[in-house]
């Protein structure tokens, strides 16, 4: 099964058409977004960077309230009660709803035909990806897995920023992006092993600027710290 | 202090609209959540003309249970209502007129009817409940409701409840003018020591010789409204009279371009409504209060102008920050030198021996006469408001251009040439006691002699300006002067009061784990 799949990852039709996008860069975006290490290492350092950022922005606020204040030692716990802000029952869900979708539309672009990972893939459980739920499965299973930490990154992240509503729109918008990712996704594992390269590539666009979105206001606020 | 924002007319509802908006994202203008605002404020809107509720879509209707709502007060009062009738047939009044086209004293006469005519009241408390004031009543349940007195979510959450009310008005308008000193003395009857303060927008100059009426009537309005704000005593009036003067915006912003400044109204106020404290920075309402109403001599509502400014986050800030404030964004002319005391409010980093310092340089306040609140700040921004306590008091001060004193002596002169214009129709035809409006703008110690009184004194630097409170209507039996209990609340006695700040303090000591 995995040397089939290795062969038939290798077959790839590209039509490139009708693309809008100068060749040289599509060429550049579909190796880049065909480099399952790549895509994996990029994901990966922008949440940490984001996680780094988030705790350096917590930790210089603490130092400058600390540096402006004669009382001693300030209670992390105060502050962080202090600073932290209700953003809205919508943000939040929308927020939540996003990052479920964000691992949800990684998983599916990288892990769901053998093309990037071949020996790691929905493929490789044909009993699932071939039964009456077919790929839906793989995504209720990843959204599944990622329910509870979806539910605490916003809260934890959004929570101690001043988001202005523009941000909060672009936070929501990454909603219908990433569904856009998902369904680009499928049809690239409907279609397996023909690749259609355009849709790919905007699938991966997609996925990447939404977790650029989300994570935002963190990398914002450490921008400009920095001054 | 969370703040209960109270706008009041159409400016105080604009203004309000800014203060209470949602930050929480919506789709297609509905939200399915709670409404967050900035600050945590709760806020709605009074209006008495149906007609300005309809040209808006951000407040709905407040008796339909909108949030946020606004409520039409003297709705309460029924068509065939005898009150009604009786006001109309003693005193020619409609209490259900819709709008008051910038008659301040229209309202004044009316919430006066209802205080010092027993008939009425005892009309009153036969028609609504016991209730004496139906109107007064209405708008304070509608207020009640997001404050701490409220009776069924006060000690459920606490989160959700303000601890302390602003009223946003334009002074020279006529329902906000009209409405807000009988308001405050009706609060005032049931919660004498209740945080209450009032940012009263001075409408501008007018621009040539057709406005030049209006201003004057504008500016009549104005003149009544801050009369009856200024001399009445801390307890009864309130704690403080923010003052912005629309002229200084329209000269920032422009003619006709109300959206910004009332934008920037907002902006320059939010170093006052913010949360974030200073970790254990936190005074809570009633010390806060305090604080402003300290040293007043003579005890009455002192006037506050508001000096804001803010620039990207630097290294030591103070010193620049205050300068900025207080000489180039003063939203009323002052003389920040005259200044009583000085409140400031910062969010961003700074260092509270710093900020006193530099308002002790610029202003020449001793230290203990200056009160700094900080709050953390947002998005790399540093930002101070510091309201200055009465900031004025120089003989012949109203002479030089840009000081409180030349602003509000013009405003008081524009007053007067009202008054005295007889085709200023002040004493109408319907009123059945012409008497009553003749005395109080024309007798011998009527509004006329006062405001002439109040030029001399801003031209001899004294102040307050305005010194004796005076009402249209004289009461007809009851006696007094002394504000009773309304229904709905109860005088409160040194005992209470004393029960009420132990437990406050408890309460305060219990959640720091003391």
């Amino acid at each position: 099964m995995s040397s089939l799949n290795e062969t038939v990852a290798s077959v790839q039709a590209v039509d490139m058409s009708s693309s809008l996008v100068p060749e040289g860069l599509s060429n550049a975006l579909a190796s880049i977004s065909s480099n399952g290490l790549l895509g994996l290492g990029l994901f990966v350092l922008l949440l940490a960077l984001g996680v780094g950022l988030h705790w350096l922005n917590m930790e210089r606020t603490y130092r400058r309230v600390a540096a402006t204040t004669n009382v001693g030692e300030i209670s992390l716990d105060e502050l962080r009660e202090e600073m932290f802000t209700r953003q809205g029952s919508n943000f939040n869900a929308a927020a939540a709803t996003a990052w479920m979708l964000l691992f949800a539309a990684f998983a599916y672009f990288y892990f769901l035909t053998p093309e990037i990972f071949p020996r790691h893939n929905y493929y490789q459980v044909p009993t699932l990806s071939s039964g009456p739920l077919g790929f839906a499965t793989f995504g209720l299973m990843v959204l599944l897995l990622t329910l509870v930490a979806a539910a605490f990154i916003p809260r934890e992240l959004y929570g101690y920023y001043e988001l202005s509503r523009n941000m909060k729109a672009a936070i929501m918008l990454t909603v219908p992006l990433l569904v856009i990712s998902i369904v680009l996704s499928v049809q690239q594992g409907t279609i397996f092993p023909q690749v259609e390269l355009g849709s790919r590539i905007v699938a991966f666009l997609a996925l990447f600027a939404s977790e650029l979105a989300l994570l935002w206001p963190i990398y914002a606020e450490a921008l400009g710290g920095m001054r | 202090m969370k703040l209960c924002i109270v706008g009041i007319g159409g400016c105080g509802g604009h203004l309000a609209e800014r203060f209470l908006k949602n930050q929480d994202v919506t789709l297609l203008k509905k939200s399915l959540g709670e409404h967050v605002s900035f600050g945590g404020v709760k806020g709605l809107w009074l209006e008495a003309d149906v007609d300005e509720t309809k040209e808006q879509n951000f407040f709905g209707s407040g008796d339909g249970g909108c949030y946020p709502g606004f409520f039409i007060p003297h709705d309460v009062i029924r068509s065939e209502s005898k009150t009604s009738k009786l006001i109309v047939d003693r005193y020619g009044y409609d209490v259900k007129k819709q709008g008051y086209m910038r008659q301040a004293e229209f309202l004044k006469a009316v919430f006066e009817i209802f205080e010092t005519d027993e008939d009425v009241r005892n009309t009153a408390e036969s028609e609504y409940d016991g209730e004496g004031n139906p109107i007064l009543r209405k708008a304070w349940d509608c207020i009640r409701e997001y404050t701490v007195l409220a009776d069924s979510k006060a000690n459920d959450d606490a989160s959700e409840t303000t601890d302390g009310i602003l009223f946003v008005v334009s002074l020279g308008g006529g329902t906000g003018t009209g409405f807000i000193n009988p308001i405050t003395g009706y609060i005032r009857g049931e919660r004498p020591a209740y945080p209450v303060f009032v940012l009263g927008v001075l409408t501008e100059e007018g621009a040539d010789s057709q406005q030049r009426a209006k201003e004057a009537k504008r500016d009549l309005g104005a003149t009544i409204s801050m009369f009856d704000l200024m001399t009445k005593k801390i307890g009864v009036g309130v704690d403080g009279i923010i003052l912005i003067d629309n002229q200084i915006m329209v000269k920032k912003f422009g003619q006709g371009n109300y959206s910004a400044i009332d934008d920037y109204i907002h902006q320059a106020m939010r170093p006052f409504v913010a949360g974030h404290h200073y970790p254990g920075e936190d005074p809570g309402s009633t010390p806060v209060r305090e604080k402003f109403i300290e040293g007043l001599s003579p005890s009455r509502s002192p006037i506050l102008i508001p000096c804001y400014w803010r620039e990207k986050r630097r290294k030591d800030p103070e010193e620049n920050l205050v300068k900025k404030a207080l000489y180039e964004g003063r939203l009323f002319g002052c003389d920040p030198k005259k200044a009583e005391r000085a409140y400031v409010f910062t969010r961003g980093f700074m260092k509270l021996d710093e900020i006193v310092k530099a308002v002790a340089g610029q202003t020449e306040l001793t230290e203990d006469r200056i009160n700094p609140w900080r709050k953390l700040g947002e998005n790399h921004w540093d930002e101070i408001l510091i309201l200055l306590r009465n900031p004025y008091g120089v003989e012949r001060g109203c002479e030089v251009k840009g000081t409180l004193e030349h602003r509000l002596h013009r405003v008081i002169r524009m007053a007067l040439k009202y008054i005295d214009d007889p085709e200023s129709n002040l004493v109408e035809e319907w009123m059945k006691k012409p008497e009553a409006i003749e005395d109080y703008f024309y007798g011998e110690d009527g509004i006329q002699e006062q405001l002439k009184e109040g030029l001399i004194r801003i031209e001899k630097g004294e102040k307050p300006f305005f010194l004796n409170e005076r009402n249209i209507f004289e009461r007809t039996s009851r006696d007094s002067g002394v504000h009773e209990p309304h229904r709905g609340g109860h005088q409160i006695d040194d005992e209470e009061i004393r029960r009420i700040v132990e437990a406050e303090v408890s309460r305060c000591l219990a959640e720091r784990g003391l």
